[in-house]
């Protein structure tokens, strides 16, 4: 094993030389013959690979007991990056079929990084966000194929500016802030805007440019996709979960309609706001990116899941 | 909050779905790994047996024993075998008021029903909407009510509203819908509008239904941060497995074999084993129905769109 230049791996692309730098020290590199695995569906995870040569077959155990092959992993591609965040276990069995190298980073390493507030650590996570992001439209993707146009009209006018409760108090408790300081809650409230909003009512529409996103405080928010058929519900997200954050931060229109299914009470920051959070200056901007990570992570497991129950059982609506 | 199982499939030791996998219903009672409380109000189950006499009629036991303490219910499962199970860990506030006692045990299963109901959740304020809902019910079954629980309520409002074939899971999935459109009225005309976990597994030996349904989801008390944790940070869950048969493969409790195949299904409030990737997450606001009548299981999962 040896020190890599961490810049050869397309996902460290456009980091400076000092961050790559940095990302070299907490990388090693990782040489594994064709034949090997490299692990097991359910195996605890702690690292991820960032593959720079070789080819590895990808193989998912389906529940019930089928097996699906997944397209093989190469040069470029990154295997395991939900490990980075989270305890998490293999959703799948990796094994070389084409000698591998790979640049191999562990969870402890990038959170030792994010608890120095190393700039490096916000790229990374940023990086990462819009990796997991990228990935959960793919699996929407497939869940719903064809999407049509969505004729219901978003009413700001009808939106109640602030919460019928002591909204401070609660921010704390949920999953979002749950690693904050109280300094880092008021940072975020302090660039958002207060909303509460009737059931029913449409938040975003489907097809809308990139904006800024919203944070559920109270009530739930459920994200739905319009089909020719009607629409489609994809999840629903109670308090703390992060809503409309995808097209913010992969910059593409909205993928979905949201509309707040009970009452529901909402933080809303503006684009300008999630640009200031990519300041690395900001303490508040690493603890945002890494409970969006774990949010994305949640979303992408569950779609998953999804997608294998939709295919497994015939849904009658 | 409570933690349920159901089965229905070729018959399986009774032990291999309470005690062996590594988050076994017994274990959920002490250590779920989805749920931020303990589950020690008590244990009940059904479980059917076709080669038994009048198998339409299944062992019954409930106990406010902790299951993991009790030997009967460990020599009982190593022992019996079942093509049907339903049963429930009951998971009840730490205080002298939480209705603790042998007749507030799930599952329910009023004399001369077809269906037994567990229920897990827990429905804030029922007290405020039990009355309005009592008048709702069949007076021959609001009679069989033994217990304080929310739970019991909602089992003898569902069966009052079941109409057309009992045997058809179709019915009971239509009856589920009118009990929530039922508690959605009484809750709103008393102004409560609080968080409440409506999910119920049935059975009556041959199919199951399992409904997944969230009042009011996330909207927590806000007079408490309590609340926050118990009922508002994620959807309180529902989960399932199928496939041709149950049994320990390949290191894990899972199903195996033929993967097209629907010949055995597991519904759970959470999965039974750690390691989760052998099991699927119904969706919110749905239902599952097991119809058990034909040769293979037919499975649907039915929006509950009220």
């Amino acid at each position: 094993m040896s020190s890599p230049p961490a810049g050869l791996h397309p996902f460290f692309h456009g980091l400076s030389e000092e961050n790559q730098a940095l990302l070299a020290r907490v990388t090693q590199r990782l040489q594994v013959p064709a034949g090997q695995f490299l692990f097991r569906q359910g195996d605890p995870a702690d690292t991820a690979l960032f593959i720079e040569c070789g080819r590895i077959e990808l193989d998912v155990r389906l529940p019930g007991g089928g097996h699906l092959a997944l397209p093989a992993s190469g040069a470029g591609s990154v295997l395991g990056e939900l490990a980075l965040v989270e305890r998490h276990r293999r959703s799948a069995t990796a094994r070389v079929v084409e000698a591998m190298q790979a640049l191999e980073m562990h969870r402890d390493d990038l959170r030792a990084l994010c608890a120095v507030r190393h700039p490096a650590s916000l790229s990374m996570l940023r990086r990462l966000a819009r990796l997991v992001a990228a990935r959960l439209c793919e699996v929407n993707a497939k869940r719903v194929p064809q999407r049509s146009a969505d004729t219901r009209v978003v009413c700001r006018a009808a939106w109640q500016p602030g919460a019928p409760f002591d909204l401070r108090r609660f921010l704390p408790v949920l999953p979002l802030f749950a690693n904050f300081s109280p300094a880092e809650i008021e940072a975020v409230l302090g660039a958002a805007d207060v909303w509460t909003i009737g059931a029913a009512q449409p938040i975003a529409l489907y097809d809308d440019p990139p904006g800024g996103c919203f944070v559920v405080v109270r009530g739930a928010v459920e994200a739905v996709a319009p089909t020719p058929h009607g629409a489609r519900r994809l999840a629903v997200f109670g308090p703390g979960a992060p809503v409309g954050i995808l097209s913010a931060l992969l910059a593409r229109p909205r993928s979905a309609t949201w509309v707040a299914r009970e009452r529901a009470t909402v933080l809303e920051l503006p684009a300008q706001a999630l640009a200031a959070l990519r300041d690395p200056g900001q303490r508040a901007s690493f603890r945002f990116y890494e409970a969006v990570l774990r949010a994305l992570i949640h979303r992408l497991e569950q779609a998953t899941r999804a997608l294998t129950g939709e295919r497994r059982l015939q849904p009658v609506v | 909050m409570c933690r349920v199982l159901a089965y229905r499939g070729p018959p399986v030791s009774l032990d291999e779905l309470l005690y062996r996998p590594d988050s076994s219903l017994v274990r959920q009672s002490y250590d779920p790994q989805q749920l931020h409380m303990v589950n020690l109000g008590g244990f009940g189950m059904m479980a059917w047996d076709a080669t038994t006499p009048d198998p339409a009629c299944p062992w019954t036991y409930r106990t406010t024993s902790l299951p993991m303490f009790d030997p009967n219910l460990e020599a009982l499962a190593r022992k019996a075998r079942t093509s049907c199970l339903l049963a429930h860990v009951r998971g009840i506030p730490l205080r002298a008021d939480a209705g603790f006692g042998p007749h507030n045990l799930h599952p329910f299963h009023f004399p001369g029903q077809r269906w037994a109901m567990a229920h897990n959740g827990d429905l804030a304020g029922h007290r405020r909407v039990r009355y309005a809902i009592l008048e709702q019910v069949r007076p021959d079954l609001r009679e069989q009510i033994a217990g304080s629980t929310d739970s019991e309520l909602v089992y003898a409002l569902l069966l009052s509203l079941l109409d057309g074939d009992q045997s058809d899971p179709a019915t009971v999935v239509a009856a589920a819908a009118g009990v929530v459109s039922a508690l959605r009225a009484a809750r709103r005309e008393q102004g409560i509008e609080q968080s409440s976990a409506l999910n119920l597994f049935l059975s009556d030996g041959v199919s199951l239904v399992a409904v997944r349904y969230t009042l009011d989801f996330g909207c927590y008390a806000t007079d408490s941060l309590q609340a926050v944790h118990a009922t508002a940070n994620s959807y309180l869950s529902l989960w399932y497995t199928v496939g041709e048969q149950y049994g320990f493969t390949d290191d894990e409790w899972q199903m195996s074999g033929n993967p097209n195949a629907t010949d055995a299904v597991l519904l759970a409030s959470e999965p039974l084993t750690r390691n989760v990737t052998g099991w699927i997450e119904a969706p919110e606001y749905s239902a599952l129905a097991v119809d058990g009548r034909g040769d293979t299981l037919c499975i649907r999962s039915v929006e509950l769109d009220v």
